[in-house]
């Protein structure tokens, strides 16, 4: 297909129209009901029961799916265990690529957040098509992470290395990969009509093939020597097998219908999230976590859920030292369960609501250690878009505390002074992601009240699929002012009207400024950005020329572009930085 | 809506609602005419419940949408096997011609893949919208949608050329 609207097209024109004896029976049916009182008798007949097999694909298919939507699985430098444990510390299984682009987020490479200060890289894509996660990793002094693909549409993305120094690429076709302690690489590959699984030694180590299928193949974690991979189904379905693979492409069956949920901190320890393949009732059907060894894949315990019906969701479950939680989802409202031992299962002992901004899970939770605390970022459900609705972007810090069973969200940091600790357990009592950021400058910035600013638009390029514009603020003050932040920009018609609000975010790299104030005289800037309304199925566009701006000490005031907008795709504005004269 | 009016916008609205529920269902006859036989009978309890309330085809799509959600996430597994198993069944309903290609490759989908698709691009729903009523993260969505493309890729390819 050359593009969504195709898809959308194509989608809309399938389906089946009803039998002659349907519509007549149909018919005659309706006509008994509005005849009589009763509403109970069923007339479509039952699905035949399938073949035992039959079960045994659809099941192991669906288990597959459930699995390749998200596994993720965090090991912090500090769980370094005792043989056979070398412990993964952190691994992203990602399968596919297309249309994608790394939101906004800043990096800080593991406990010093001195070392780097990484701003993932913003790729154009469709922005209307699809948001991922920030997938990276610490390594060594820096972190690797997984770009999106160039072009945008291709599924494999590049892995890279980035520190202090620069960036280097590691894999031009990298979906998933996940990172071991003593510097080995494992990548998934996702090629046009296999996939493998490569492993380097070091980071400029060359690939060496460890496994190749005609399934889709992701990595997940280390786990001592075995590498543990997830083969799922390609367009027609197979097996969901969770394989550990060793150097030399030794291949073991962990599980044939599960996915990985977590690593015990010992590396010991494994828990699946499986589906009874066996049972042909579908009463009688269970999903359930089990907790198998390692080394053996022999079951030794189960993971019991806070109650009946609630459910996992899968790769969003954290194994440390301190416990284990994971997203549930019970009675309609996701929660974060913490679990505890209780002889050879883990045993939900308590649950917290989450808020209803963050009804997408937990995503990468990190316990605290005192294990009461739980972290993680999510999407934010409640962002509006363009047409009303609501889009999951940007993404929100979340924090849960087991005790007081209340949940505070927090913006995903990249101001500077704040530090997102994405991937840090470190034991250090600085909350995740402080809100609020301190200036020991000497010269004390004037509070927001005090300040005034003057809004021009720098510069702007709306030639192409995307326009770029930057909206910059000059602090006409007569101190130095806190760097200004943009609570939303609203795109109106010249009536005022509403057409667009604006979220966070931007096609274009944007650099943290790094300082706490503004001089007097001084300006930053916010890049804004929007795309044409093909990317997003859109059949006409929705022009604006007018951005009605508030800034966070509630100023609010309108800006006028040299040019045309066209917001039919939505409106996103950068956090604050200083492009080049 | 009197009866006679009700009758009405079934004859109007029957393929309407029946091929929107063969594309959830995967083009699985059994299924769909189920899945068809339940929004009317919703339509019937509405009308009743609401005597001066007039309601259309809209109405009657998002019902059937709806229903078929409702089932999902009331047993999920349970149907995930029925639904998944009973696309091995040949479809007997009339195929819209040039569809029949699509509709084969939605029948051959996970239901999760297929109501993702069909949710994000036939229903024009937002992904999170959709992560919503699947009960999935954005991220799984993403995900499910992506492998429903490609998916669906050598039929739409083929469509087309042709």
């Amino acid at each position: 297909m050359n593009s969504d609207q195709t898809l959308r097209s194509v989608l809309k024109a399938a389906g089946n129209n009803p039998t002659d004896e349907f519509r007549n029976r149909m018919r005659r049916r309706l006509e008994s009901e509005l005849g009589g009182d009763t509403l109970i008798v069923p007339i479509a007949r039952p699905a035949s029961r399938p073949a035992a097999r039959s079960w045994r694909w659809v099941a192991s298919a669906a288990a597959v799916l459930a699995l390749l939507v998200g596994i993720v699985v965090v090991r912090s430098s500090e769980h370094v265990a005792s043989p056979p444990s070398t412990t993964s510390n952190a691994a992203w299984g990602l399968d596919d690529w297309s249309n994608a682009y790394v939101a906004d987020a800043q990096i800080v490479a593991a406990d010093d957040v001195s070392t780097v200060l990484v701003n993932l890289e913003k790729r154009a894509g469709s922005p209307a098509g699809s948001e991922i996660s920030p997938l990276a990793a610490p390594y060594g002094d820096g972190i690797l992470y997984l770009a999106a693909p160039e072009p945008p549409g291709l599924i494999g993305g590049s892995l890279r290395f980035v520190d202090s120094t620069g960036e280097q690429l590691i894999d031009d076709n990298a979906s998933s990969f996940t990172a071991r302690l003593d510097g080995q690489i494992a990548v998934g590959r996702l090629n046009d009509k296999d996939s493998e699984v490569v492993v380097r030694a070091t980071l400029g180590g060359a690939p060496e093939t460890w496994l190749v299928s005609d399934e889709n193949l992701s990595v997940l974690a280390w786990v001592g020597e075995q590498l543990l991979v997830q083969e799922s189904f390609g367009d027609s379905g197979t097996p969901a097998n969770l394989l550990a693979v060793t150097a030399g492409g030794h291949v073991r069956t962990v599980h044939s219908a599960a996915g990985l949920l977590a690593v015990s901190p010992d590396g010991h320890h494994l828990i699946l999230d499986t589906v009874d393949l066996d049972t042909v009732d579908p009463a009688s059907d269970t999903n359930e976590a089990i907790i198998v060894d390692a080394e053996t894949f022999a079951q030794t315990g189960v993971l019991r859920l806070p109650q009946a019906g609630s459910e996992l969701l899968v790769g969003q479950a954290e194994w440390s030292d301190e416990g284990i939680v994971a997203t549930t989802w019970i009675d309609g409202e996701q929660r974060v369960a913490m679990f505890e031992p209780d002889g050879k299962d883990l045993v939900a002992v308590r649950a917290v609501p989450l808020p209803v901004a963050v009804q997408q899970g937990l995503v990468h939770p990190i316990l605290n250690a005192t294990g009461i605390e739980v972290s993680g970022w999510a999407t934010n459900n409640r962002h509006p878009d363009a047409s009303g609705g609501f889009w999951t972007s940007p993404y929100i810090w979340v924090t849960c505390n087991f005790e007081s069973e209340q949940c505070t969200t927090a913006p995903m940091g990249t101001a500077a002074g704040q530090v997102s600790r994405v991937f840090s357990r470190s034991g250090s009592a600085s909350p995740v992601n402080p809100v609020t950021s301190t200036s020991d400058s000497p010269t004390t910035p004037a509070t927001s009240a005090q300040c005034s600013w003057s809004a021009s638009v720098a510069g702007f390029d709306g030639a192409g699929q995307h326009s770029f514009s930057v909206l910059s603020l000059t602090n006409v003050s007569d101190r130095p002012c806190a760097v200004p932040a943009i609570a939303g920009v609203r795109a109106v018609d010249d009536d005022g009207t509403p057409l667009s609000e604006g979220v966070l975010g931007s096609l274009l790299p944007v650099e943290a400024l790094g300082v706490d104030s503004i001089a007097a005289a001084e300006r930053v800037d916010f890049v804004v950005t929007t795309t044409t309304q093909e990317s997003c199925g859109k059949t006409a566009p929705v022009l604006s020329s007018t951005l009605q701006v508030t800034l966070d000490n509630g100023d609010s005031f309108p800006v006028t572009f040299p040019g045309t907008l066209n917001v039919a795709c939505g409106l996103q504005f950068s956090e604050a930085t200083r492009l080049s004269d | 809506m009197t009866d006679e009016e009700i009758l009405d916008l079934y004859e109007r609205s029957l393929d309407d609602v029946h091929r929107a529920a063969s594309r959830l269902c995967g083009g699985d006859r059994a299924a769909t005419e189920e899945l068809v036989q339940d929004t009317y009978l919703a339509l019937v309890r509405h009308c009743r419940e609401h005597p001066g309330e007039v309601v259309g085809v809209g109405w009657l799509v998002i019902a059937c949408r709806n229903r078929f959600l409702d089932l999902y996430r009331a047993d999920r597994r349970r149907l995930r096997r029925e639904m998944a198993a009973s696309t091995m069944e040949s479809s007997a309903g009339s195929t819209n011609g040039a569809s029949a290609g699509t509709l084969d490759r939605l029948a051959a989908l996970p239901v999760l893949q297929r109501s993702a698709l069909v949710l994000r691009y036939v229903d024009d729903l937002g992904i999170s919208d959709v992560a919503r009523l699947l009960g999935k993260s954005v991220h799984a969505t993403e995900s499910l949608l992506v492998r429903g493309r490609n998916a669906l890729r050598a039929t739409v390819n083929t469509e087309e050329s042709s």
